[in-house]
C-alpha cells in the first residue's frame, strides 16, 4: 500500500519519492508484468517502424502507441498516482528514439506526440482519481475504527460505572440503564428500559432534569428516585444533553446520597443537642454561681462595709486593712458577676433581646475604650426564648471575635425588628480575614466561633452571612423568622 | 412614732436573715413580712400592706420587676426598693416604668440600707452610686440624650427639678423655695408633662442626660440629708 502522505507533496518531490520506492516495488509481480507490457508495446512499435511495415498496416500502424494505455491504466489501478505517472514516463522515454528516427515529417511527428500526450494524460487522470478514492476510503475506515474503539470504551464505562447511569429520550422514555442503575432502583435492566422518566423520578424530578441540562452552568441536582418497592432514595444527579443520530438524549448520572444526607442530619441534630446541653449547663452554672458564691461574696462585702461604717473605735491600721479587704472582695464579686452574666445574662431572660444586646455593647465599650454603636430599628419586642438566646449568642460571639481578632477602631451592632422577622449585624473596621468557603473547615483548626454561629443561625431557620476580606473589615449578619 | 413596716422578698434565706438583723438595729423600722419568691411576696404584701417592700430582682416564679409592677394593684401604698446582687443598669428603665422607688446593690452597709428605706418611705427616690454612674454614661451616649423638650422648662421649674434631684422631698423643696407644697406639686406635674416622663426619678435622669445639672448633685444612697 502506498503512502497516503505522498499525494500532498509537490509533483517533482512526488516523482523523486516514487522513484525512491522502485526497489521496493521490484518485489511485486504486478510491477514486472507492467514492465513486460510496456517493453512489449515498445518492441512492437519499434518492429513495425524499423522493419518498414507501416505501409501494409496502413493507418493501423498507430496502434502500438495506443496500446501503452493498457499498462498505464493497469499501473494506475494498482499503484495509484505513482504507478500511472512512472509508467507514462517510461512509455514516453521508450518512444523517444522512434520519434527521432522515423517520424521525420512534421505531420507524423505531431501525430506521434499527440498520441503519447493522450496516453500520459489518461494515465495521470486515472491514477489521480484512483489515488483520491483510495485515500477517502482509507480515511473512512480509520474513522470508523476509531468510533468503534470509543464506543467500546463508553460501553465499558457505562457498564462498569459505580454510579447509576440512565439515558432518556427527549420524551422521557428510558432508553438505556447500566447495572448500577439496576442495583439502585431494584428493577431489572429490562424492566427499567420499559419505564418512563416521570415514573422513576416523579414528574417534578423529570422537569428538574430537563431544566438542569438547559441551564448555562449545569450543576448536580437533588432528586428522589422511586424504587421497585415504592420507597424513595435521595440521589444527586449530574445531567447532560447528548446529541445522537436519533436526536437529543438526556444522560443522568445518579449517586445515592441517602446515607450522606442521613449522616448530615445526624451531625446537625447532634450539633444542636450539644448546643442545647451546653446552654443548659451554662444556665446551671450561672444559677449555681448566683446562689452560692455571689450571695456569700455579697454578704461578705456588706458585712465589711457595715463593720467599717459602724465601728469608729477601730485603730487606723486595722481600718485601712479592712478597707483593702473590702475593695478586693468587691473586685472578686465584680468578676463573679461578669462570669455569671457571660454564662447566662439574666437581662436576656428578664427583659429580652434588645436590652441584653444594649448591656452587652455597653460593657464591651467600657472594655475596648471606644464606643460600640448600637442601632436599633423597628419596635423592640420579646421574641421566642430560643430565638432571643440564639441571636444573643451570635452577637456575643461576633463581638468576642471583634475584641480578639479585629483590632478595630469602630464597631457597630445593628438590630432590627420587622413584621415576622428579626435580624442582627455586627460590623467592624478592623483587619478582616479570608473566610473559608465552608466555615465547617475551621473546626479542624479548633476554631469553633463562626461555626457555632452558623449552626445557631441554621437552627433558627436563618443563614449566617460573613463578609470579610483582609484590610476590609468584617460584617456578620443573620436574619431569622421571629 | 410609728414604725416603717417593711416586707423582705428574697429567695436566699441567709440574706433575708442578715437584712432582718441589720434593720432590727433601727427602732423606727420593723420587718413585718418575708417571702422567698415573687408570688409569695405579692401574697404577703396583700395581707400585711407594708410601707416599703425590699425586693430582689432574681427570684423564682416571678421576678422583682413583675412583683413591683403588680404591687401597685395589690398594695397601693407600698413603695418598692429593689435590692439586688447585680449592677446591671439595663434594669433601671424597666424598674422605673414598673414603679420602683429605689435601686440598691446588696453590698450597701446596714446604715445606708436603713436610710434608703426611710428616704423611699418619705417619697424620695434612691439610686446606688455605681448604677447612677453607669446610667449617666448610657444616657450621654444614647441618641435622644441631646434632644431638647418641645417646650423648655422655666427657670423656676429647673430650680425645683435640681432640688428634687439632690434628694429633697416636696416639703423640703417647698421650704427652700418659699412656695407652698401644693405649688411645688403643680410645678412637678408641668415638668413631667414637658419632659414626657411619669416619675421624679425619670425626670431627674432626663435632666442629667441633658447636662442640666451634674451627677454629683444627685442624691445617692448613703448621703445624709
Ligand atoms: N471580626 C474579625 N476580624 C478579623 N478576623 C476575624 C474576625 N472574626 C473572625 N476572624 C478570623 O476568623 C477566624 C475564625 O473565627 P472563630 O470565631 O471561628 O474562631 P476563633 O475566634 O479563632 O476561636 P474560638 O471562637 O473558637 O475561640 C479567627 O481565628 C480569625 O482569624
Ligand atoms: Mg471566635
Amino acid at each position: 500500500m502506498g503512502s497516503v502522505a505522498g499525494i500532498s507533496v509537490p509533483p517533482f518531490r512526488a516523482l523523486l519519492h516514487a522513484l525512491s520506492r522502485l526497489p521496493a516495488r521490484a518485489r511485486d509481480r504486478r510491477f514486472w508484468f507492467i514492465q513486460a507490457m510496456v517493453l512489449g508495446v515498445a518492441a512492437l512499435h519499434t518492429y513495425t517502424e524499423a522493419g518498414g511495415y507501416q505501409e501494409p498496416f496502413g493507418s493501423f500502424h498507430h496502434i502500438p502507441v495506443t496500446l501503452f494505455l493498457i499498462p498505464v491504466a493497469y499501473a494506475s489501478l494498482h499503484f495509484r498516482l505513482e504507478g500511472g505517472i512512472l509508467t507514462g514516463l517510461s512509455a514516453t522515454i521508450l518512444t523517444t528514439p522512434n520519434i527521432l528516427l522515423w517520424h521525420t515529417t512534421a505531420f507524423s511527428f505531431e501525430g506521434e506526440l499527440t498520441q503519447l500526450a493522450v496516453v500520459v494524460a489518461v494515465g495521470s487522470l486515472l491514477s489521480w482519481r484512483v489515488e483520491r478514492e483510495v485515500r477517502q476510503r482509507f480515511k473512512a475506515e480509520e474513522a470508523s475504527a476509531r468510533l468503534q474503539v470509543s464506543e467500546e470504551k463508553y460501553q465499558n464505562l457505562f457498564e462498569a460505572a459505580g454510579d447509576a447511569i440512565l439515558v432518556f429520550g427527549a420524551a422521557g422514555e428510558l432508553l438505556a440503564a447500566n447495572a448500577a442503575a439496576g442495583r439502585l432502583t431494584g428493577y431489572t435492566l429490562k424492566g427499567l428500559t420499559a419505564m418512563r422518566a416521570d415514573a422513576l423520578l416523579q414528574a417534578s424530578g423529570w422537569e428538574a432534569v430537563q431544566r438542569s441540562v438547559t441551564a448555562d452552568l449545569p450543576k448536580p441536582i437533588h432528586l428522589s428516585l422511586v424504587t421497585n418497592r415504592g420507597s424513595q432514595v435521595a440521589v444527586e444527579a449530574t445531567c447532560a444533553l447528548v446529541h445522537s443520530q436519533e436526536g437529543p438524549l438526556l444522560q443522568a448520572v445518579l449517586r445515592d446520597v441517602t446515607e450522606q444526607q442521613r449522616q448530615q442530619q445526624n451531625l446537625q441534630s447532634y450539633a444542636s443537642l450539644v448546643m442545647r446541653a451546653q446552654e443548659e449547663e451554662q444556665r446551671r452554672i450561672a444559677r449555681e454561681l448566683h446562689d452560692v458564691p455571689v450571695q456569700s461574696m455579697v454578704l461578705i462585702c456588706r458585712d465589711l462595709a457595715t463593720l467599717l461604717q459602724s465601728s469608729d473605735s477601730l485603730p487606723d491600721p486595722v481600718r485601712r486593712g479592712l478597707a483593702g479587704v473590702r475593695e478586693r472582695a468587691e473586685e472578686t464579686l465584680g468578676l463573679l458577676r461578669r462570669f455569671s452574666r457571660e454564662l447566662r445574662p439574666s437581662v436576656l431572660d428578664d427583659l429580652g433581646f434588645g436590652p441584653a444586646i444594649q448591656a452587652l455593647t455597653e460593657e464591651l465599650s467600657r472594655r475596648l475604650g471606644f464606643r460600640v454603636h448600637l442601632e436599633m430599628s423597628g419596635t423592640s419586642r420579646r421574641l421566642a426564648p430560643d430565638t432571643e438566646l440564639g441571636l444573643f449568642r451570635i452577637v456575643q460571639e461576633a463581638l468576642r471575635n471583634v475584641e480578639k481578632h479585629a483590632g478595630a477602631t469602630q464597631t457597630k451592632v445593628a438590630v432590627y425588628f420587622k413584621e415576622g422577622r428579626a435580624g442582627v449585624a455586627v460590623a467592624d473596621n478592623g483587619q478582616g480575614f479570608r473566610a473559608p468557603a465552608r466555615l465547617g473547615d475551621l473546626t479542624a483548626e479548633g476554631k469553633l466561633g463562626l461555626v457555632g454561629m452558623e449552626e445557631r443561625a441554621r437552627l433558627l431557620s436563618g443563614r449566617l452571612e460573613v463578609q470579610s476580606a483582609p484590610g476590609k473589615g468584617t460584617q456578620i449578619s443573620v436574619e431569622v423568622p421571629a | 412614732m410609728s414604725q416603717i413596716r417593711v416586707l423582705l422578698a428574697d429567695d436566699h434565706a441567709i440574706f433575708r436573715e442578715g437584712t432582718r438583723r441589720i434593720l432590727g438595729e433601727y427602732p423606727d423600722i420593723a420587718v413585718v413580712g418575708e417571702a422567698a419568691d415573687g408570688e409569695e411576696a405579692l401574697r404577703v404584701a396583700g395581707q400585711v400592706q407594708p410601707d416599703v417592700a425590699i425586693v430582689d430582682i432574681a427570684m423564682p416564679r416571678l421576678n422583682g420587676i413583675e412583683v413591683t409592677r403588680r404591687l401597685a394593684a395589690i398594695s397601693p401604698s407600698t413603695r418598692s426598693l429593689i435590692l439586688t446582687a447585680y449592677d446591671d443598669d439595663a434594669y433601671i428603665f424597666a424598674l422605673l416604668e414598673a414603679g420602683a422607688a429605689g435601686y440598691l446593690l446588696k453590698t450597701v452597709p446596714g446604715r445606708e440600707l436603713a436610710e434608703a428605706v426611710r428616704a423611699v418611705h418619705d417619697g424620695q427616690t434612691v439610686l446606688h452610686p455605681a448604677i447612677t454612674q453607669k446610667l449617666v454614661e448610657r444616657l450621654k451616649a444614647s441618641p435622644h440624650a441631646a434632644k431638647e423638650p418641645q417646650e423648655p422648662l422655666t427657670a423656676r421649674e429647673l430650680e425645683i427639678l435640681k432640688l428634687v434631684s439632690s434628694g429633697l422631698s416636696n416639703k423640703e423643696v417647698a421650704a427652700k423655695t418659699g412656695l407652698s407644697v401644693r405649688t411645688v406639686e403643680v410645678h412637678l406635674t408641668h415638668i413631667f408633662n414637658k419632659l414626657g416622663v411619669a416619675s421624679r426619678m425619670e425626670a431627674v435622669l432626663h435632666g442629667l442626660s441633658r447636662g442640666w445639672f451634674p451627677v454629683e448633685g444627685i442624691r445617692q444612697a448613703g448621703e445624709r440629708t
